[in-house]
Order: C-alpha cells, then sequence, then structure tokens
C-alpha cells in the first residue's frame, strides 16, 4: 500500500467543515444588531461641573477651618510677657521695694544695665522735679 | 478592496461607517470563519467566535495603526480570540486544550455541519496532537492557504520558523496517518 503523504502532487484534504444553510446572510444582520451605534457620549452638566463644586468646597473648608485651628492651637494659658508687664505697671498694688525682694541680684542688675540712665537724663529729672531738694534736705 | 488607507477612513467616519463595515463584513466573514473553525472545529463555538472578533475589530478600529495589513489585523485579533476560546472552554471542563480538541474530533461524525470522511476526521485526529503552534501553522497553511508572508504578520514569528514548523508538522501529520 502506498504510504500517505501531503505533498503537493496528492490531491488536497478538505477539512469538511460547512456552516448551516443562509448562515453569512444571517451573521451579517445579526452582527449589524449588535454593533455599538455611533450615538456622541453624553456628558451630564453636573458631571462636568463636579470639578468646581470640589474646589469651591475646599475653599470654604479652608476659610472655616483657619480661625478654628488658630482657636485650638493657639489659645496658650501662658500670659504674653508685655500684657503681664502691663498689667503690673498699671494695676497691681506692687512697689519697687515689694519687687526687689522677688526678684534675684541677677535680675537686678540686669534691669539696672537695661535702664542705663545717661547723666544728662538724671540732671533733667533733678531740675524738674523741685519735691527732690525737700526730700534731701529731709 | 479599494485603498485599505481611504477604506480604514471611511470605516472610522461615522457618517460611512455602517456601509464600510457592512462591506468589510461581506469580504471577510467567509475566510475568519473557516479560519475561526479550523481552530475551535463546533460550529456553534465558531459562531460565537466570529461574531466577538467582528465586535472587537469594530471596537477597536480606531486603535489600528495600519502598521500591517487590515486583512492580517483581522486574522490576528481572529486567532487570539479562537485560542482563547478554546482554553477558557477546556478550562471550564476541567480538561486540557488537547483533550478538548479530541473530544471534539472524535465527535465530529455525529456533528451536522461536518461532511467529511474517515480520512479527513483521521487528518483532524493527527493534527490535534500536535503542539498548538504547529496545528496553527499547518492549519493557515495546508487547508487556508495562507501565505508565508501574510502568516509571519498574523503570527509575529519569523516566515524561517514558520516554515519548519510546517515542516515538522506535515512529518508528525504523514506518521500518524501511516502508522494508525
Amino acid at each position: 500500500m502506498k504510504p500517505f503523504t501531503l505533498n503537493d502532487n496528492e490531491a488536497k484534504i478538505t477539512t469538511g467543515f460547512k456552516p448551516p444553510e443562509g448562515y453569512f446572510e444571517a451573521l451579517e444582520s445579526k452582527l449589524s444588531a449588535q454593533l455599538p451605534t455611533n450615538v456622541p457620549r453624553v456628558i451630564a452638566f453636573y458631571q462636568r461641573k463636579t470639578t468646581w463644586l470640589y474646589a469651591a468646597a475646599a475653599v470654604v473648608i479652608l476659610f472655616v477651618s483657619i480661625p478654628i485651628y488658630q482657636n485650638v492651637y493657639h489659645s496658650s494659658t501662658e500670659v504674653d510677657a508685655l500684657v503681664l508687664e502691663d498689667y503690673i505697671a498699671t494695676h497691681a498694688d506692687i512697689s519697687a521695694e515689694d519687687l526687689a525682694t522677688v526678684l534675684e541680684k541677677e535680675d537686678l542688675e540686669k534691669i539696672k544695665l537695661e535702664l542705663n540712665l545717661g547723666e544728662e537724663a538724671i540732671e533733667d529729672v533733678l531740675l524738674n522735679n523741685n519735691d527732690l531738694e525737700q526730700y534731701i534736705l529731709d | 478592496m479599494q485603498d485599505e488607507k481611504d477604506f480604514i477612513g471611511e470605516l472610522l467616519d461615522p457618517r460611512t461607517q455602517n456601509t464600510a463595515f457592512q462591506k468589510l463584513l461581506r469580504e471577510y466573514q467567509r475566510p475568519l470563519y473557516n479560519h475561526i473553525r479550523n481552530i475551535v472545529l463546533n460550529h456553534d463555538d465558531a459562531d460565537d467566535v466570529v461574531q466577538n472578533t467582528f465586535i472587537k475589530v469594530f471596537q477597536n478600529l480606531k486603535n489600528f495603526k495600519g502598521e500591517s495589513k487590515l486583512f492580517s489585523w483581522m486574522y490576528r485579533i481572529a486567532t487570539n480570540e479562537a485560542i482563547t476560546f478554546i482554553h477558557q472552554k477546556a478550562k471550564k471542563n476541567g480538561i486540557t486544550s488537547e483533550a478538548l480538541q479530541n473530544k471534539i474530533v472524535d465527535n465530529l461524525k455525529a456533528d451536522v455541519y461536518f461532511d467529511g470522511n474517515e480520512i479527513q476526521i483521521k487528518l483532524q485526529k493527527a493534527i490535534a496532537i500536535l503542539p498548538e503552534k504547529q496545528q496553527l501553522v499547518f492549519k493557515m497553511k495546508y487547508f487556508e492557504e495562507i501565505k508565508y508572508e501574510d502568516m509571519s504578520e498574523i503570527l509575529g514569528t519569523s516566515v524561517g520558523a514558520l516554515k519548519a514548523s510546517y515542516h515538522h508538522a506535515v512529518k508528525k501529520i504523514e506518521d500518524f496517518m501511516n502508522t494508525h
């Protein structure tokens, strides 16, 4: 028996597959019905506005949160040095002697240095204050 | 077919798209059906894959850059769809792709859309034992008579490798046919 070969001299073997009758005609209409139509995509108005809405909301939140943040985190219980100084100078019934007893020697030296009045200033005070003469005599 | 670039333009233009697509369908539905049927073997499966292929072609036309021929591009989509289908069906049935193919070939006699004799069934059995790539190359060359150059574009394999694959496939099929 002649061995089986697939060379070009031999008659070609076909697949034997066949589609149902009228299959391709039906496929055409079936596919046409399945294809997406070319309707332009509609983007809802509110969707386009979302970015702006988010931005506006962010700004509002920022404006509201800054004062809250400042109130919450910056309301320190420590009294401002300037306010304290002002209070002592104007309201408190504290004399220079009282302060001198409370303050340390170093603090007093510091105050002396900070004041550091010139000779001219002392002279002016003495000239303009008549009561001083009385004090000296006393 | 008319100049391919113009035809692709018609396919992309919403005003001419439907008419152009009908033309594309008429031109390619038979060769693509045959190509897919040769891979999946069963008519109902081939019908599903053909429809998916044309829908994919339509959806992806805007991405077609014209680097390959429209024909090769469509065949590439059809081949991928058919192979994916076979793998998924085999997985679903809990068997290998080879076992699935053997099962379908064994049932060919009972298939109303198969009009073949014993030799044709034996040839399908011989093809089913080949590795996937060799099967593809053999079917495209022997049954569909696609040129190696076009096949190279479709499968992304060099002409030399395709020729070698076909040669190996023919030898294995001849051996099978002579020993079974």
